[in-house]
């Protein structure tokens, strides 16, 4: 085979694999969690009493839509609160007096942060708290509340 | 006692052979890695490995991958209608495919579709006296023939996943929103929310490259080491594509480990 | 005073201990000289000319190749003595995934920075000496054997080396290829003033171009002397090679310590 031809597939062979890797990159994973994050979002944080089965890379949501990623869980020595670090996409911004809550998608699903915005004027900067909080629901805790209940009926 | 010292004998053969082989793979390895810079200086015989490697295996590759994809969507749908979660569908293809199937599946069809031709080749290059002339000639068979090779298949397989992955998501796209009916808008925001593209593509590129690396240096290593003759070469083509195959699979064990 | 090539002292060489294959050969081979080493199949004739190109360490002895001593040379330096030999295979050895013109121009495109055109006109050149002129695009499983062989004699000689080492190049031809094929190995070294080691065992054609010859068998060389003095040998053993007779001297058979006819149950 001339080398022309030769050189002419392969061309086309990388060319259609950068198409593909373009395809898993932008279609398929989300955008954020890689490189460009520093620049494009600024980090927040929450404290919770439970955070329940959270993980790092978990989606912090608004209205069930992604804004941003879980970047680290720490224990706060004091008050042995657990300190949730967030990034969050520079578009969206949120009121001082937004609250987060971690929420369950369906019954046995991945744990995600769920934030509210609120009414005030101002809006969270680069390295502020979230200080309305409430925690994951805890199964077993759930049902002792439920049996206490009964109980005491 | 004759008897016993044959016994211990015969369960350290496959140890020392194995350590024989290894440390064969290994220089081999770093004989290549030493004469990687003048395989820079001859780009056209690395385009061609591309092309003999790669370029030919695009075909089965992407029907192979078509179909996993499709049998993920069946399956992952089958299994998924139970908990009524259905619309994870496009998540549970994407990440089979991207952290596993991909890059394990393509590096076994490429042991099988190329690297059985790079052994054949050599082995037989070695049975007519070629890497002797060549030798012979003033010019290295390691610069000349293998490092080529070696640099292909590292280019060649990752690329290769990337278009095995792409087959699959569009194999599951079809079972799911095609035949089932499911919503298409859920089946890829699903997915977009469950990848990342760190932790999934990233590190499935990772993979494919440690083996197409894997794949390339066994098969290149049985070519060396087959026994000139037709029964030789085509014993070595066999133990290509089973040891590579296991190798895949054991490193993929450990990667998968280490990664994620 | 007589330059010399090739020296080889006392070399022995054998791939395992117990099976020596070649055996304390001592041989002298003159520049501009064409050499035979004559012997029957098996006697290590191939191993020594490897010997020589120092793709193999002799066990002990000692080789010079154009005054260099082989046995602790640098790979580098190795590399440039073989730039200036040539090689023909027995079998030709053709690259068989590259076209003959690519195969004729290997040395010349890894070894030179000669542009393309130049290129073309040797190979052209080359192709045109040994009759092959036109077969620049074929591939080499498209020729017949001796062709391929013509093939890879014009990619030996394709650097023009200064010493050519022939591996049984009249095996397998026909009358009209053999004597071309000795024409052309003859035209060779007189025009290039190369020297030539000519492995073979084709009596006729060896007489009637070799200038020197050595008679070599399992246990090293047995006799040596000019086309004349072999001719005229009283040597037994090369009486009988030349004669081909089955019974004499040159030991044909397997060196074995079974007894035929105790190993069928005959005695």
């Amino acid at each position: 085979m001339k080398r022309l031809t030769i050189d002419f597939l392969v061309g086309v062979f990388v060319l259609l694999a950068i198409i593909c890797l373009g395809f898993l990159s932008i279609n398929v994973a989300t955008n954020s969690g890689f490189g460009n994050e520093a620049k494009q979002s600024y980090t927040l944080y929450a404290n919770f009493n439970n955070i329940g089965s959270l993980k790092v890379a978990a989606p912090v949501k608004v209205s069930g839509f992604v804004v941003g990623r879980v970047v680290n869980i720490s224990l706060d020595q004091h008050s042995y609160q657990a300190v949730v670090t967030m990034e969050i996409n520079d578009k969206y911004k949120f009121t001082t007096d937004s609250s987060a809550q971690i929420l369950t998608t369906g019954l046995l699903g991945e744990q995600y942060i769920a934030l509210q915005s609120g009414a005030d004027t101002e809006y969270l900067k680069n390295g502020d708290t979230i200080t309305i909080t409430s925690s994951a629901m805890v199964l077993e805790n759930l049902i002792g509340k439920f049996m206490t209940n009964m109980s005491s009926k | 006692m004759q008897k016993i010292y044959t016994i211990i004998a015969r369960i350290g053969n496959p140890v020392t052979a194995f350590i024989l082989h290894l440390s064969g793979i290994l220089r081999l390895l770093l004989a290549a890695l030493i004469n990687l810079p003048y395989s820079f200086l001859r780009p056209q015989l690395i385009v061609k490995e591309i092309y003999y490697s790669g370029v030919k295996s695009i075909l089965i590759i992407v029907v192979s991958g078509w179909f996993v994809g499709m049998v993920l969507g069946l399956q992952g749908y089958n299994t998924l209608q139970r908990f009524g979660s259905v619309s994870m569908l496009g998540s549970v293809v994407a990440l089979t495919l991207l952290r596993e199937l991909g890059p394990v599946l393509t590096a076994i069809l490429y042991a099988a579709r190329a690297g059985s031709g790079i052994t054949a080749e050599i082995g037989l290059m070695k049975a007519t006296e070629q890497l002797e002339a060549m030798s012979v000639m003033a010019v290295s068979p390691i610069k000349r023939v293998i490092v080529p090779k070696f640099i292909g298949g590292i280019i060649a397989v990752p690329l290769l996943a990337a278009l095995f992955n792409t087959a699959g998501i569009w194999g599951g796209y079809f079972v799911g929103v095609v035949l089932f009916k499911l919503d298409h808008g859920a089946f890829w925001s699903q997915m977009q929310d469950s990848v990342s593209l760190h932790y999934d593509v990233i590190n499935g590129i990772i993979k494919s490259s440690i083996f197409g690396i894997t794949v390339t240096l066994i098969a290149v290593y049985q070519g060396f080491i087959a026994k000139p003759t037709a029964e030789g070469v085509s014993n070595a083509t066999t133990r290509t594509v089973v040891s590579s195959a296991l190798s895949v699979l054991a490193l993929d064990f450990i990667l998968t480990a280490l990664m994620f | 005073m007589q330059e010399y090539s090739v020296l080889m002292n006392n070399v022995s060489f054998g791939y395992d201990l117990n099976r020596k294959i070649v055996n304390n050969i001592s041989l002298k081979i003159p520049k501009g000289k064409i050499v035979a080493i004559m012997g029957g199949s098996g006697c290590g004739k191939t191993t020594l000319l490897r010997l020589i190109s120092g793709q193999i360490k002799p066990d002990c002895g000692s080789i010079q190749l154009f005054d260099q001593e082989l046995n602790n040379i640098s790979n580098k330096n190795m590399l440039s003595l073989r730039k200036r030999i040539g090689m023909l295979f027995q079998f030709g050895a053709l690259f068989t995934d590259m076209t003959v013109f690519d195969n004729v121009a290997f040395t010349l495109q890894e070894h030179t920075n000669l542009n393309a055109d130049l290129i073309n006109t040797i190979v052209a050149m080359k192709l045109h000496a040994v009759g092959l002129f036109g077969t620049q695009n074929l591939m080499p499983q498209e020729l017949s054997g001796g062709m391929a062989r013509r093939v890879a004699l014009a990619r030996s000689i394709a650097l023009d080396p200064e010493l050519m080492m022939y591996d049984e190049p009249f095996t397998g031809l026909d009358p009209i290829s053999l004597n071309v094929s000795a024409t052309l190995i003859q035209k060779l070294n007189k025009s290039l003033n190369q020297t030539v080691i000519l492995v073979t065992h084709d009596i006729e054609s060896t007489f009637k171009i070799a200038d020197y010859i050595y008679f070599m068998s399992k246990d090293g060389i047995i006799a040596e002397g000019t086309v004349d003095e072999i001719k005229n040998s009283t040597n037994a053993m090369i009486s009988q090679f030349i004669a081909g007779n089955i019974q004499g001297l040159y030991n044909f058979e397997y060196p074995t310590t079974l007894n035929y006819h105790e190993y069928l149950g005959l005695i």
